[in-house]
């Protein structure tokens, strides 16, 4: 057990061993941090790829499942190899760049949009001693760095001289921003309970109990998860790429290779989105069942990983399901709707901090928060809804009861 | 791990991303085709000819949330040290940040009977 | 109490048993082919994959309708008699005026009731079966082949020749079992009223050359009381006249005799109309005092 615990530690041993024995180990020792950088940077820079190509696969078949369909199954066994298949067609594809763009700012776009989606791994827990740097202030690092993401998008369609691209890249930027206060705001009740800014720290703090759990971490999460799938244009809220009216969005003007990074920073971010969801909710990498059984069932990176590619799955879930918010509709429901309850959530978070440990504060707790969560939305969307239906009521039919004569 | 090394490692993944996002396009610049010619070249927009510039004014509606954002996203830095050191400060500190807090829901209010975080 | 929100959740398990219920459908279906009608969209995975498995769309669906194809009849001799008359009344209908004919002449360069080439640009069809529905001779029928895939060249694989359209009466009619029966029904009946038909003209031909006898010889009398006038009247126009004005008078009985006949049966149609159409005004009436 412990050796598979222990498995890419125990690699990155290996992989250090050589150059430990051709250095002279005076030189070793002074860039023994340096190379175990670079091999934990090699590990994710390996990883990202292949979590995306998984992730394409597993979007199309999961989603055709839910439409009664196959997905796709043609290229190797249950279409695994798919993915590659895709990879090779985008590698081998004519890059166009239009006459009319801005070549400059065309062709960085997509690499300014990848660089932050891989640079967010940094700070991810994969496993017990499974993380790149322990930043101090991870959550500030993680804010700050998925909203560059706006700026490449803004590079994107304003560069690719395109009505489509611009509108799209205008409304990506206001919904990503909008949707970035609750984001903020759902963390708070988070670092108050662990005491520190770093994702270790805030996985450390939930041996007791997965936040989730708690009135305050179930509806941290929730706005966590929504304004997490609105800031990378997961369905819902893919304004940005409304295919229906705004053609391919920001990416319209794309082709080949630099689409296929846009796409690959769209999975990356949607998969980092539930990776820190898990992080700050659902304890990371830690086993529910140790504090139980006493001992672990399965190594920490792999609970992690579990973890992980559930709510990977309820994103593809929402895809299969809900339709595309009108953008009105989204930048209300990031506004009118989750921040109130974002801030709602910091009295829940001190409420629960000042009620004496034990049942009675998981009773009281749950049921004052609860109501307060609960009375919040039906306040909240109530008043959305009759102000937005209300005008549209129907008039009730009236009922016909009596035959009407053909002919007069 | 040190602050200054945990940056200076991010600062290394950086030029490594950096490399990693470039190395897709360079590495298709040897394989893909070149069949350039005007009508590929062409804005494809929806497949019509492009009939205005784009390049020109935008709705003020992005601004109102631009300007709704940096307000909020200012509050959240100062509610961020708070929140890390709320065990430690006792009720107090609470009561003030309900106060701050309590001053920022009047922003929204605000803003929102004013319409500014209406879509138009 | 209205909880806002709560249908998008009832939209999420929806989909989700759905995508549950494929994996145990085909969990099920293990091993089973396929290879039979769709499946119901209640249970499981509805594609069929379609290059391996085909669904028999035609057995299903006769009036199912993927280009034209023209029809020959198998002659003993071995020789394929080609419906087709080309009339022309197909290419004036199709709507992208993708059908181009070109006509048989004879040695004569007299035209003759056969195309000589018939070409179709499969790639403009848009399989609307009106060429089938307008044929009069039954010549052009509507195909049901659809896989049309092809990596030759587009240009001219898909413009079909008449070699490439014309198929055996044989295979129209196992295609098209029931329109097939129904167009043979109409062409027996056709043609027996047709040999009615002919046996009534050779009657009245019979009928005809008694009256010619007859009027030759009254004209042969006329001839011996006014031997000027056959000057000026050629006896044989006499007579054929005569004929001509029997037949018209012949005609005419008939015609009106039909007349008769129709104008009984409209009435009595007519009569059941304006009974069924009372019947329909005066029930709403009922009904409006009940
Ligand atoms: S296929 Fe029918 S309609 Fe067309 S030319 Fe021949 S006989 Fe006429
Ligand atoms: S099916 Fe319609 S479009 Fe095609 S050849 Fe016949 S008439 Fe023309």
């Amino acid at each position: 057990m412990e050796m598979i615990e222990q498995l890419f530690v125990m690699l990155k041993q290996a992989a250090l061993a050589l150059p430990q024995a051709l250095l002279p180990a005076e030189l070793y020792a002074r860039y023994e941090g340096m190379l175990s950088l670079v091999i934990g940077i090699s590990a994710i820079l390996v990883f990202a790829p292949a979590t995306m190509l998984f992730l394409t696969w597993m979007e199309r078949k999961v989603v055709a499942r839910m439409q009664k369909r196959y997905g796709p199954n043609r290229v190797g066994k249950f279409g695994a190899l798919q993915p590659f298949a895709d990879g090779i067609k985008m590698f081998m594809k004519e890059d166009i760049i239009p006459k009319a763009v801005d070549p400059l700012l065309h062709s960085l776009a997509p690499m300014v949009i990848l660089i932050p989606a891989v640079m967010i791994f940094a700070v991810m827990p994969f496993g017990k001693d499974m993380i790149l740097v322990d930043l101090n202030i991870a959550i500030l690092f993680i804010m700050s760095i998925s909203s560059i993401e706006t700026i490449a998008i803004l590079m994107a369609g304003w560069s690719s001289r395109n009505a489509y691209s611009l509108i799209s890249s205008l409304r990506a930027a206001a919904q990503v921003i909008s949707y970035e206060i609750p984001l903020g705001f759902s963390m708070v009740a988070v670092l108050m309970m662990a005491g520190s800014m770093s994702t270790l720290d805030i996985v450390l703090a939930q041996q007791g109990g997965w936040f989730v759990l708690t009135p305050w971490g179930f509806l941290g999460f929730l706005i966590f998860f929504l304004s997490g799938a609105a800031e990378v244009n997961r369905t819902p809220f893919d304004v940005p790429e409304a295919e229906s009216e705004l053609v391919a969005g920001f990416h319209t003007e794309y082709s080949g290779m630099k689409f296929g990074l846009f796409y690959m920073a769209e999975f990356l971010g949607a998969f980092a989105i539930a990776a820190f969801s898990i992080t700050f909710f659902f304890g990371g990498w830690l086993d529910p069942f140790e504090p139980l059984l006493g001992f672990a069932i399965l190594p920490s990176w792999l609970w992690f990983m579990l973890k992980t590619y559930v709510l990977v799955f309820v994103f593809f879930w929402f895809r299969g399901t809900l339709p595309r918010l009108r953008v009105d509709l989204l930048l209300n429901f990031a506004w009118k709707y989750l921040l109130p309850m974002a801030l709602l959530n910091i009295p829940i978070a001190a409420l629960w901090f000042y009620l004496p440990a034990g049942p009675i504060r998981w009773v009281a707790g749950w049921a004052i928060g609860g109501s307060l969560i609960f009375g919040m939305h039906q306040l909240l969307t109530y008043h959305r809804v009759k102000k937005l239906y209300g005008r549209y009521e129907r008039p009730s039919r009236p009922v016909v009861t009596e035959s009407v004569p053909l002919k007069s | 791990m040190s602050q200054e090394l945990a940056w200076g490692s991010l600062g290394i993944l950086m030029i490594f991303a950096t490399i990693f996002a470039t190395l897709p396009i360079a590495g298709a610049f040897f394989f893909r085709p070149r069949k350039a010619h005007d009508g590929k070249e062409s804005t494809y927009e929806c497949g019509l000819h492009p009939k205005k510039d784009t390049w020109n004014q935008i709705n003020i509606q992005y601004y109102l949330f631009a300007l709704a954002f940096l307000i909020f996203s200012i509050e959240i830095l100062y509610v961020y040290p708070w929140a890390i050191n709320f065990q430690k400060l006792g009720p107090i500190a609470l009561l003030e940040m309900f106060i701050f807090l309590g001053v920022l829901i009047v922003g929204l209010a605000y803003a929102w009977r004013k319409g500014g975080l209406e879509w138009k | 109490m209205k909880v806002y929100g709560s249908s998008v959740l009832k939209g999420l398990l929806y989909t989700l048993k759905t995508f549950v219920s494929t994996y145990v459908e085909d969990f099920r279906r293990k091993g089973a082919s396929s290879n039979g009608l769709l499946r119901s969209h209640a249970d499981g995975v509805v594609t069929v994959e379609y290059p391996e498995k085909l669904l028999p769309i035609g057995a299903t669906y006769e009036r199912f309708r993927v280009l034209p194809m023209l029809i020959y009849d198998q002659q003993e001799s071995g020789e394929k008699d080609i419906r087709c008359t080309s009339c022309g009344i197909c290419a004036k209908v199709c709507p992208p005026q993708c059908i181009w004919i070109v006509q048989e002449t004879d040695e004569n360069k007299k035209p003759v009731p056969k195309p000589e080439a018939f070409y179709i640009d499969t790639s403009v069809c848009m399989n609307c079966g009106l060429c089938s529905e307008f044929c009069p001779f039954d010549a052009i029928k509507m195909d049901h082949k659809f896989d049309l895939n092809t990596t030759s060249n587009r240009q001219e694989s898909y413009l079909y020749d008449m070699e490439r359209l014309l198929v055996p009466a044989e295979y129209y009619a196992e295609l098209h079992p029931k329109a097939n029966a129904a167009e043979e029904e109409a062409r027996r009946l056709e043609a027996e009223a047709k040999a009615k038909k002919e046996a009534a003209k050779k009657e009245a031909a019979a009928k005809k050359a008694v009256e010619a006898k007859a009027a030759k010889a009254a004209a042969s009398a006329a001839e011996a009381d006014a031997p000027k006038a056959a000057k000026a009247d050629d006896p044989e126009r006499a007579a054929r006249i005569a004929a001509a004005k029997a037949k018209a008078a012949e005609a005419k009985a008939k015609r009106e005799a039909a007349k008769a006949a129709d104008g009984a049966e409209t009435a009595d149609a007519a009569a059941e109309v304006s009974e069924t159409s009372s019947e329909n005004e005066s029930s709403p009436k009922a009904s409006d005092e009940a």
